[in-house]
């Protein structure tokens, strides 16, 4: 062991690094594609999480939620792809039988989805649809237009990359 | 000051040095500053990309999430027995999840580090040899007191209703400089107030010479008999980041630092460590919880710092309440229910305040290597004296809440509608069994724990690892226990400590 006593530098103000070249930033680099299936998948389930008294959600606002997941699955690695690819295959088939009704989430109205969707959450099996009811909403609550509804629009956050975005 | 981009880097990346650094975070980083200060020829080798600070701070969570935690924040421990399942949050990019903490800084407690003293015979891992490599990360990162007025609304509900119940909050310690309470530390700091080693430690590495390498994916150790003579892996330059052009690094030593889930698999992967049994095992995982109150007025918990505020009241039961909060999408997903149900819990999350209690757990949680695959598998069973805790802490959280005002809470419980202070006195916590717990961690540690026994450890009392010549493991897996409380400024005191000794020859 050095018996040496620690010296410092001394603390002083950071130096950033620098930042990646052209071509190599987080959002410009080339996304993983994400199977069309599992995308509709999501559509289905995040139409009845987002319906209320007046009805499903708006289409529009359903559609970009649907392109961000796209960006956000073909950027967040082999497991996560796989862990939500299982949970939205899972939901599908299984919700439907909390409430006695065949075959697919899909076949069902939005207020039915919603109903077997609570279901399966009140049970032991509530894992599966916290998965893609999390990653939905964190990305429903970044749209402007909830962020007002429900007045969380975030006050510090640098102007963002792009239009919707760093994508 | 650059990091070279293994992306971009276009061929097979052959480099000679004295150390080579697998990780660039909290264990890495430190590392990488000392000995490249000290003339060695250093190189840093990170899995993740280089995001710098302006960059994080233009990410939305959610973006933060999909390009900097480690598998878009869905990596699980799986819970066995009556354990819950625990999502085990992790950063991957250049300064590792020291960019993506609160920025909380504790000291090991003193019986924490006395147990590990007298229990592995290890004289200097003592509170009081060890002040001085915690004395010296607080300068070099600059630990500071939160300021009360850097409280969010939903940290000082928290604390009135605990001072009325005689429980007292003192302020957190965080490693920031300027700090202005965004409350969005987590997703990367927008005006560079959080001085995570990206912004300290990493830059003086480079000033002193050491090269780091980002997007580089490191799988083996090679050796000559007991000697380490080089690290190989790959560049992710194929196709979506793959695996494809070879690198190989020729060193004289090695320092290991990516994390308690992923070191014990390159250790692995090279033959090492497999003489006691221990590698991979003995994973602690701070299990943390978050409880939820409903308020009348509006509580805008994501205005002041993320975290500020915590008790030590139940130290001694293993648990700390410490203040957290949660993006607004994160937040309504932990609500109860869909559709019609769930659109009025949502549209009152302004007025939600949150906070977290971590409990101070035994190992019982592993890391198993799994064929075929990059990601290690993890499996916790929680012990029969941490099981109970749970229900105590979420019992104690919901009773403060009512206390400072609260409408209705909400606990982690799957599918459970809100309580009120009657539902909740009739509420068996006890019998709720682990798969219905949403239970969470940042803090995977102790796979390759320190001992002074090659029977019982992964490295020795040096950080080396046992029965080579100059292999070394410095990050959270090196720590014999949990310590209950946050583990950066521990990883990066201990990270010093193996790297002055190092340095020293």
């Amino acid at each position: 062991m050095n018996s040496t006593q620690p010296t410092s530098s001394g603390f002083s103000l950071p130096v950033p690094l620098a930042p990646p070249a052209v071509g190599d930033a987080v959002h410009e680099r080339p996304r993983y594609p994400v199977g069309e299936r599992t995308l509709a998948r999501a559509r289905v389930f995040a139409e009845a999480l987002f319906s209320t008294d007046e009805g499903p959600p708006d289409p529009a606002r359903v559609a970009w939620l649907i392109d961000d997941l796209r960006d956000f699955l073909g950027r967040s690695g082999g497991n996560a792809r796989l862990v939500l690819w299982a949970c939205l295959l899972a939901c599908n088939w299984l919700a439907p039988l909390f409430i006695r009704r065949l075959p697919t989430l899909a076949d069902l109205s939005p207020e039915d989805r919603a109903h077997a969707l609570d279901a399966v959450e009140q049970t032991s099996f509530g894992p599966i649809a916290l998965g893609p009811k999390a990653i939905l909403c964190m990305l429903w609550f970044e749209h402007p237009d909830t962020q007002r509804e429900t007045r969380t629009e975030p006050s510090c956050l640098l102007p963002v990359i792009g239009q919707g975005g760093a994508r | 000051m650059t990091v070279h981009s293994g992306r971009l880097h276009g061929s097979p990346l052959e480099l000679e040095c004295d150390t080579v650094v697998v990780g660039s975070g909290s264990g890495g980083a430190p590392v990488a500053a000392t000995l490249a200060e000290a003339g060695e020829r250093v190189i840093v080798l990170e899995e993740g990309p280089n995001i710098p600070g302006e960059t994080q701070g233009r990410l939305r969570p959610s973006e933060s999430v999909r390009h900097a935690w480690r598998d878009g924040a869905m990596t699980l421990a799986v819970g066995l027995g009556d354990s819950p399942s625990i999502n085990v949050t992790a950063g991957r990019m250049v300064g590792g999840s020291s960019a993506l903490t609160g920025g909380v800084c504790f000291r090991a407690p003193e019986h924490v580090l006395d147990e590990w003293a007298k229990e592995l015979a290890i004289d200097d891992l003592g509170p009081k040899p060890m002040q001085r490599w915690f004395d010296q990360v607080a300068e070099d990162i600059h630990i500071e007191d939160v300021p009360e007025s850097l409280r969010s609304k939903s940290t000082k509900l928290f604390a009135e209703g605990g001072e009325k119940l005689g429980i007292r909050f003192d302020s957190m310690q965080r490693n920031t400089l300027g700090c202005n309470g965004c409350g969005r530390c987590n997703f990367g700091c927008p005006h560079g107030a959080k001085l995570s080693v990206d912004k300290t430690y990493l830059p003086r590495a480079v000033a002193a010479g050491a090269k780091i390498f980002s997007d580089v994916l490191v799988e083996k150790i090679h050796f000559r008999g007991n000697e380490a003579t080089s690290v190989s892996g790959s560049l992710l330059d194929g196709r979506y980041g793959a695996p494809n052009t070879a690198v190989r690094i020729q060193c004289k030593r090695v320092v290991l630092a990516a994390g308690a889930m992923y070191t014990p698999q390159i250790l692995a992967r090279s033959g090492l460590g497999r003489r006691s049994g221990a590698l991979g095992k003995n994973l602690t995982l701070h299990p943390s919880f978050r409880v939820i109150g409903r308020f009348d007025d509006p509580v805008r918990g994501w205005e002041g710092a993320l975290q500020s505020a915590y008790t030590k009241h139940f130290e001694h039961d293993g648990m700390v309440f410490n203040s957290v909060f949660v993006p607004n999408g994160i937040l309504a997903a932990t609500m109860p229910g869909f559709g019609k149900s769930h659109a009025k819990l949502r549209q009152n999350v302004g007025h939600l305040a949150m906070f977290g209690v971590m409990i101070h757990d035994d190992g019982g949680g592993a890391v198993w290597n799994v064929p075929f695959r990059r990601e290690p598998l993890m499996t916790y069973r929680m012990t029969k004296r941490d099981r109970p805790k749970i229900a105590i802490a979420l019992k104690r959280m919901a009773e403060i809440f009512f206390a400072a005002g609260a409408r209705e809470v909400f606990l982690p419980v799957f599918g459970l509608d809100s309580v009120t202070p009657d539902k909740l006195a009739s509420l068996d916590l006890d019998r709720v069994h682990g798969r219905k717990l949403e239970c969470s961690s940042q803090h995977p540690l102790g796979t390759c724990h320190m001992g002074s026994s090659p029977d019982r450890s992964v490295v020795d009392a040096t950080g080396k690892v046992w029965d080579t010549n100059n292999v070394y493991v410095a990050d959270g897996s090196i720590l014999p226990t949990s310590l209950g409380v946050n583990p950066q400024w521990t990883i990066m005191a201990m990270a010093l400590r193996v790297a002055w000794r190092l340095k020293g020859g």
